[in-house]
C-alpha cells in the first residue's frame, strides 16, 4: 500500500522528490515533536499528574511521532535507485522452473502514463530498501496475481466495476487465466488514456482467440483492423471491459438490440457508411422487437427471448448485409429463420419487412392496407360520433317534451 | 316474409321477452372474452407505450399474456362458429325470426334517423332491431370474421406461408391490429353509447340482465314490433295515441 506520500510525491517528478523528501520529512517530524511538547507545557500540570492515563497518551504520542516519523519517512526508494540495477539484464528463477526478464527499459515505464508520478514502491510495496530481499514466485502467473492488487490502491472505482464482471468471478474462483489489469493496460509500459489504446481486439485475442478470428473478418473487424477507423466497435464497444457481462446470459441478450441501437440509431455516423438509422425502429416495431420490449419490462427474465440483433446477423462474423456470406442476404435468410422457426418453407422470410417501412414499392399490400384503415377507421369513428352527438340532444329534447306533456 | 317470433308476453308486467336466457348468456360470454382479448392485445400493440409493461407485470409475464390471447382468441373463434351455426338452425327450424337481417329499407332508416336525431323529422319506426343494432351485430361478425382469420394466420405463419406469399403476414399482423382498434372504437363510441350513455339507458340498460323490455319502451323504440306482438292494442292506441305523438314531434310523418 503506498502511503501518504507517495499520494504526495505522485505529482512531483522523481528526482525533485528524492530531493526534497529528506527535508520535508525532517521539518514534518520536528513540527511534529514541537507541537507535542507545546501540548504537554499547555495542558495544566496537575491533569496531567492525576490521570496516568493523560501522561501515558502524551508520552506514546511522542513516542510515536519520534519513532514512527522517520520509519514512514525513511522508506523513500526512489525511482533512479531501482532503475541503476533494473536496467541490467537481470533474470529471476522462479519456483517452477522458468524465469522472468527483471530489465526494465527506463524508457518504457518512463513514458509510460505513471511514469512521472509514481515511484516505482507504489506498485512494489514489498520494496523497503535497497538492495531490497530476494523475491520468490511460483510462476510467472503468481508473480503478476501478486502484483495486481497494487492497482486497485488508486483506481477503486474501476476495480469496483471489474468486481461485477465476469472475468473478476473466475479470477475470485481461482481461475488463473482470467485477465488481470496488466494483462490488458499493460504493466510498465500503460499508455496514458490507456484504457482504448490497451483495450484493442489482439488483447483479448489472447484468450479468446476464436471470436477473434471471426471478428478479424467481419464488417467490424476490417473496420477496425485494416482500416483503422475509430468509430467502428471493438471487443470492449460490445463487452464492457469492466463490468463485462457473461454474454450467454439472459441480462446480457435482452439488452442486445439497445446496444447495436448505440452507433446503428445515430444518424451520422451511419449516413457515413452509408446505412439506414432506421433499423432499430423498424425491428421493435416488427414482432420479434415488440416482443422484446415487452420482455424487458415483465419482473423476471424470460427463459428464452425471440429473436434480437444477433440471432440473425451473427455475432463476431457479421457480415455486410450485401455480402454473399452474409446471414441475412436472401438466399440465406431462410436458413436463418429456420435457426428458430424449423419448418420455415421458402415463402417464409418475405414476412420479414427487412427493417423497411413499407412503401409502394417495398411490401405495397401492406402499405394500402395501413393506408385503408387509416381513412376508413377515422371516418367511421368521426360517422359514429357524429350520430351519437346528434341523438344524445334529441333525446334529451324528447324527454323533455315528454316531462312537459306529462305536467 | 318473417316467420313468428317466440311471444312470450307477462302481460301483468307489462313487459316482453327480448332476449332469451341463452341470447344472454351468449352476450356474456362475448363480452368477458372481448375485454381478455382487448387486454392482452393492446399492450403488444402499443408496445412501446409506457403503460404497456405495467399490464404484462399485472398479468404475470409475456408468454402468460401471449398465450391467454391465443386461447381467447380460439374462444371467440369457435364462440362464433358455434352461434353462427345455431343461429342459423334456429332460423332454418323457424324458431327464430330473421330479425337482424340488414335491408335495403335500413339505409332509408338510417337517413330517417339521423333527421330525427337532427330534429327535422318524427322517430323513425322500427323493428324488432332497429338499424343500430343491426349495424353492430353485422360489423362484429365481420369484423369477427376478420380477427379471427388474421389471427390464425399470425398463429401459424409457418403453416399459412407453405401456402401464401410470405406477405400475409405482415398484411395479416396490419389487418389484425387495425381492426381490433376500430372494434374497440365502435364499442366504446357506438355500442356503450347505446347500450349505458343514452340518455333513455342510462345508467344501463339492463335488457340484456334480465331478458326484458317494458311494453312503453318497446312502443317507443321498436313501434312495428309492438304493432305485430299486440295488433288489438296497436289499433285502439293507435286511434287516440298516434296523433299525440305525431304533434309532439316538430314535424307530423
Amino acid at each position: 500500500m503506498p502511503g501518504p506520500a507517495d499520494r504526495i510525491f505522485r505529482r512531483i517528478p522523481p528526482l525533485a522528490a528524492l530531493l526534497i523528501s529528506p527535508v520535508l520529512g525532517t521539518v514534518f517530524v520536528l513540527g511534529f515533536i514541537f507541537l507535542t511538547l507545546a501540548a504537554m507545557a499547555i495542558i495544566p500540570v496537575k491533569l496531567i499528574r492525576r490521570g496516568r492515563g493523560g501522561r501515558a497518551a502524551g508520552l506514546f504520542l511522542a513516542g510515536a511521532v519520534l519513532l514512527g516519523g522517520p520509519a514512514a519517512w525513511g522508506q523513500a526508494v526512489s525511482n533512479e535507485m531501482c532503475i541503476n540495477c533494473h536496467k541490467l539484464p537481470l533474470q529471476m528463477k522462479l519456483k517452477d522452473g522458468s524465469s522472468v526478464s527483471l530489465q526494465i527499459p527506463a524508457a518504457d515505464f518512463g513514458k509510460s502514463a505513471h511514469g512521472s508520478l509514481l515511484l516505482c514502491t507504489a506498485c512494489h510495496t514489498d520494496i523497503k530498501k535497497v538492495p531490497h530481499d530476494k523475491l520468490e514466485f511460483e510462476d510467472r502467473r503468481a508473480l503478476s496475481l501478486h502484483y495486481s492488487r497494487a492497482c486497485t490502491s488508486c483506481h477503486g472505482g474501476k476495480f469496483k466495476e471489474f468486481q461485477e464482471g465476469i472475468h473478476w468471478r473466475l479470477l475470485s474462483a481461482g481461475d488463473r487465466r482470467a485477465p488481470l489489469c496488466a494483462d490488458c493496460h499493460g504493466a510498465h509500459a500503460i499508455t496514458k488514456g490507456g484504457v482504448a489504446k490497451g483495450f484493442t481486439p489482439q488483447a483479448c485475442a489472447k484468450c479468446h482467440e476464436k471470436p477473434y478470428r471471426q471478428y478479424e473478418t467481419s464488417v467490424h473487424g476490417r473496420g477496425l483492423i485494416q482500416n483503422g477507423a475509430k468509430d467502428v466497435p471493438g471487443c470492449s464497444t460490445c463487452h464492457p471491459s469492466h463490468t463485462g457481462q457473461d454474454p450467454r446470459k439472459m441480462e446480457f441478450r435482452i439488452n442486445i438490440p439497445q446496444l447495436c441501437a448505440d452507433c446503428h440509431q445515430n444518424k451520422p455516423l451511419m449516413e457515413k457508411y452509408g446505412l439506414s438509422s432506421q433499423v432499430v425502429s423498424t425491428y421493435l416495431e416488427d414482432f420479434h422487437g415488440a416482443s422484446i420490449s415487452l420482455y424487458r419490462e415483465q419482473r423476471n427474465l424470460p427463459p428464452r427471448l425471440t429473436a434480437v440483433c444477433t440471432d440473425c446477423h451473427g455475432i463476431h462474423d457479421i457480415l455486410r448485409v450485401k455480402d454473399p456470406d452474409s446471414k441475412v442476404v436472401r438466399e440465406n435468410l431462410m436458413r436463418t429463420c429456420q435457426k428458430c422457426h424449423p419448418d420455415a418453407s421458402l415463402n417464409f422470410p418475405a414476412s420479414w419487412l427487412s427493417h423497411y417501412p413499407p412503401s409502394t414499392t417495398r411490401y405495397p399490400l401492406v402499405f394500402f392496407l395501413r393506408l385503408f384503415y387509416f381513412i376508413f377507421v377515422p371516418a367511421i369513428i368521426a360517422c359514429m360520433l357524429f350520430h351519437v352527438g346528434l341523438d344524445f340532444a334529441a333525446e334529451l329534447r324528447a324527454r323533455r317534451r315528454s316531462r312537459k306533456e306529462r305536467a | 316474409m318473417m316467420p313468428p317470433e317466440e311471444k312470450d308476453v307477462r302481460e301483468e308486467e307489462g313487459s316482453v321477452l327480448r332476449f332469451t336466457r341463452r341470447q344472454r348468456l351468449e352476450h356474456h360470454i362475448m363480452a368477458a372474452l372481448f375485454i381478455l382479448l382487448t387486454v392482452t392485445g393492446l399492450p403488444q400493440k402499443f408496445s412501446d407505450a409506457f403503460w404497456a409493461g405495467s399490464v404484462v407485470r399485472l398479468i404475470g409475464d409475456l408468454d402468460l399474456m401471449r398465450w391467454l390471447h391465443r386461447m381467447a382468441g380460439f374462444a371467440f373463434g369457435g364462440f362464433t362458429v358455434y352461434f353462427l351455426v345455431f343461429a342459423s338452425l334456429d332460423v332454418l327450424r323457424g324458431r327464430a325470426a330473421l330479425s337482424m337481417a340488414p335491408f335495403l329499407s335500413d339505409l332509408r332508416e338510417v337517413y330517417r334517423g339521423l333527421l330525427w336525431a337532427a330534429g327535422l323529422g318524427p322517430r323513425p319506426a322500427a323493428g324488432r332491431f332497429d338499424y343500430r343494432e343491426k349495424l353492430e351485430f353485422w360489423g362484429m361478425l365481420l369484423g369477427s370474421g376478420v380477427m379471427i382469420l388474421t389471427g390464425l394466420i399470425l398463429y401459424f405463419p409457418i403453416q399459412a406461408t407453405r401456402w401464401l406469399p410470405g406477405q400475409v403476414i405482415p398484411v395479416a399482423k396490419t389487418a389484425h391490429s387495425y381492426e381490433a382498434m376500430l372494434a374497440l372504437m365502435v364499442i366504446v363510441v357506438w355500442h356503450l353509447y347505446n347500450a349505458m350513455f343514452r340518455p333513455g339507458v342510462f345508467p344501463l340498460d339492463t335488457t340484456i340482465i334480465h331478458g326484458r323490455m317494458s311494453l312503453g319502451r318497446l312502443r317507443e323504440e321498436h313501434p312495428l314490433e309492438f304493432e305485430r306482438l299486440f295488433p288489438e292494442k296497436a289499433a285502439e292506441e293507435g286511434e287516440e295515441e298516434r296523433p299525440a305523438r305525431g304533434a309532439s314531434d316538430p314535424s307530423p310523418a
